[in-house]
């Protein structure tokens, strides 16, 4: 049951500027931390880090599925684009189409000769590169807007109205 | 039983389940998996649906996530349970990536499948009934560094009777289904993966580990000899447990409404129905080779 804490380092003693803006003007409670700072404190340990050496490309199943990363694309390359998200820079249409095609297929942990979690590096860009972080948004998420609706009503179609109001409230 | 987490060693002890969102599609898996965490000594108070959803889908919102994962973060908290178990592999990553890193967690968390895996001898005397089938286990590799049900899943079910599960072939990227849906093809080539394995296997039944995964391949029975079985479904057969898949019915249907019936639709009203429900109900089927 361990919680595994390989990054969760306050964000306030990582450097960057991502993390130093996210936090103004927050006040939580002690141990809460707000989310951009939880994101842009991931962004400076990847950046501080990863080797961009590209084994965790070389590693992914999901490459063959964007065809801009269709033969002749090196991994280092793209890691490097992939930091520039990160940094919230930009980044290639290469590091833009990773980051869009990966499906946490975690097959780029055990790939990773400094053992980062690159899985969640490539979300990490991903998330800036949706502009989760305030920056410009270069990859638009698939929206659904019936979702939640969706779940609710299938809910309200396989529980019983006990079960809905007991487990669902 | 082998080795028990210091949280859940007491039997009797209460833990919260946190079921997620999305596997309220198949309640018969929420309400066998309760029972299943009954048998091993555990008394679930079940949670989950939108009031505790973990947010991993608002990556490019994160405001809204960030609000979610603490809203659930605190509520799982206040249940008052020390340890949870879940049943989303999306929603324990979200807690284990996200949420606790910007949260204090005040229990232990563990899948389902390892807590079941854990108390297996619990288990086994109430798996009597031989369900003898022949299938192939249907994988993903994204799950597998925080649990890993590819090799737990099996080892529970080979307490079954009768039931002969092949764990071949490759491991479909993703952590499940759901996390292929957003690459063009991706998750058609996952379904035809799994087709494969069971027919070069000569099994008769494909099984999914997760809901999503289950949710997306009960329509290859449309069109092939093929069964689509959860583990848990299977660990409900061998212990009598009565169940209807009503999921799988309701998707493999000609006409789904009809096949959901009216007092059921009311429930919803039917334009909710027809607008949110029935089109995924009528989405083609049968992904993978014909």
């Amino acid at each position: 049951l361990a919680i595994h804490d390989m990054e969760n380092q306050p964000a306030q003693a990582q450097a960057g500027q991502s993390t130093a803006t996210a936090s103004m003007g927050s006040k939580l409670p002690e141990g809460q931390r707000p989310l951009r700072d939880v994101v842009g404190g991931l962004a400076n340990h990847f950046l501080s880090n990863c080797t961009q050496c590209g084994k965790c490309y070389d590693a992914c199943p999901m490459t063959r599925y964007a065809p801009v990363l269709a033969e002749g694309v090196d991994g280092p390359s793209v890691v490097q684009a992939l930091h520039a998200i990160l940094r919230g820079e930009g980044g290639s249409p290469e590091a833009l189409a990773w980051s869009s095609v990966c499906t946490r297929s975690g097959l780029c942990v055990p790939a990773c000769p400094e053992k980062l979690d690159a899985s969640l590096m490539v979300r990490t860009a991903r998330i800036h590169a949706y502009g989760g972080m305030g920056g410009k948004a270069e990859l638009t998420p698939k929206a659904d807007p019936q979702y939640f609706t969706r779940i609710r009503a299938f809910a309200q179609l396989q529980l019983t109205a006990q079960e809905y109001e007991e487990w669902m409230s | 039983v082998d080795v028990v987490s210091e949280a859940f060693r007491l039997p009797g002890e209460a833990a919260t389940f946190w079921f997620g969102c999305n596997v309220a599609r198949h309640g018969e898996l929420i309400r066998l998996s309760i029972e299943l965490l009954r048998r091993v000594g555990i008394e679930p108070a079940p949670v989950g649906g939108l009031n505790y959803c973990c947010g991993s889908t608002k990556d490019a919102n994160l405001t809204a996530s960030e609000g979610m994962g603490r809203r659930t973060a605190t509520r799982l908290s206040l249940k008052g349970s020390r340890q949870v178990v879940t049943w989303c592999p999306s929603c324990y990553m979200q807690l284990e990536d996200v949420i606790s890193r910007g949260n204090v967690l005040e229990f232990d968390y563990q899948h389902i499948a390892e807590t079941l895996h854990e108390r297996r001898a619990l288990l086994q005397p109430h798996l009597v009934n031989p369900v003898r089938r022949k299938a192939v286990l249907h994988k993903h590799s994204g799950f597998e560094r925080r649990t890993p049900v590819n090799r737990l899943v099996p080892e529970i079910l080979s307490l079954v009777p009768g039931y002969e599960l092949v764990s071949t072939g490759a491991e479909s990227p993703g952590h499940m289904c759901s996390g292929l849906a957003h690459v063009p093809q991706a998750l058609a080539d996952a379904a035809s993966r799994s087709w494969s394995d069971a027919e070069a296997a000569g099994a008769d039944e494909i099984l999914t580990i997760f809901h999503t995964c289950h949710r997306d391949l009960v329509g290859l029975e449309r069109r092939h000899p093929i069964r689509v079985t959860n583990f848990v479904h299977v660990l409900a057969e061998s212990m009598g447990l009565p169940f209807e898949d009503d999921y799988k019915t309701w998707r493999n249907s000609v006409d789904p409404s009809a096949a959901v019936g009216e007092q059921r639709i009311r429930l919803v009203g039917r334009e909710e129905f027809e607008r949110s429900v029935l089109p995924e109900l009528k989405r083609p089927n049968g992904i993978g080779p014909a």
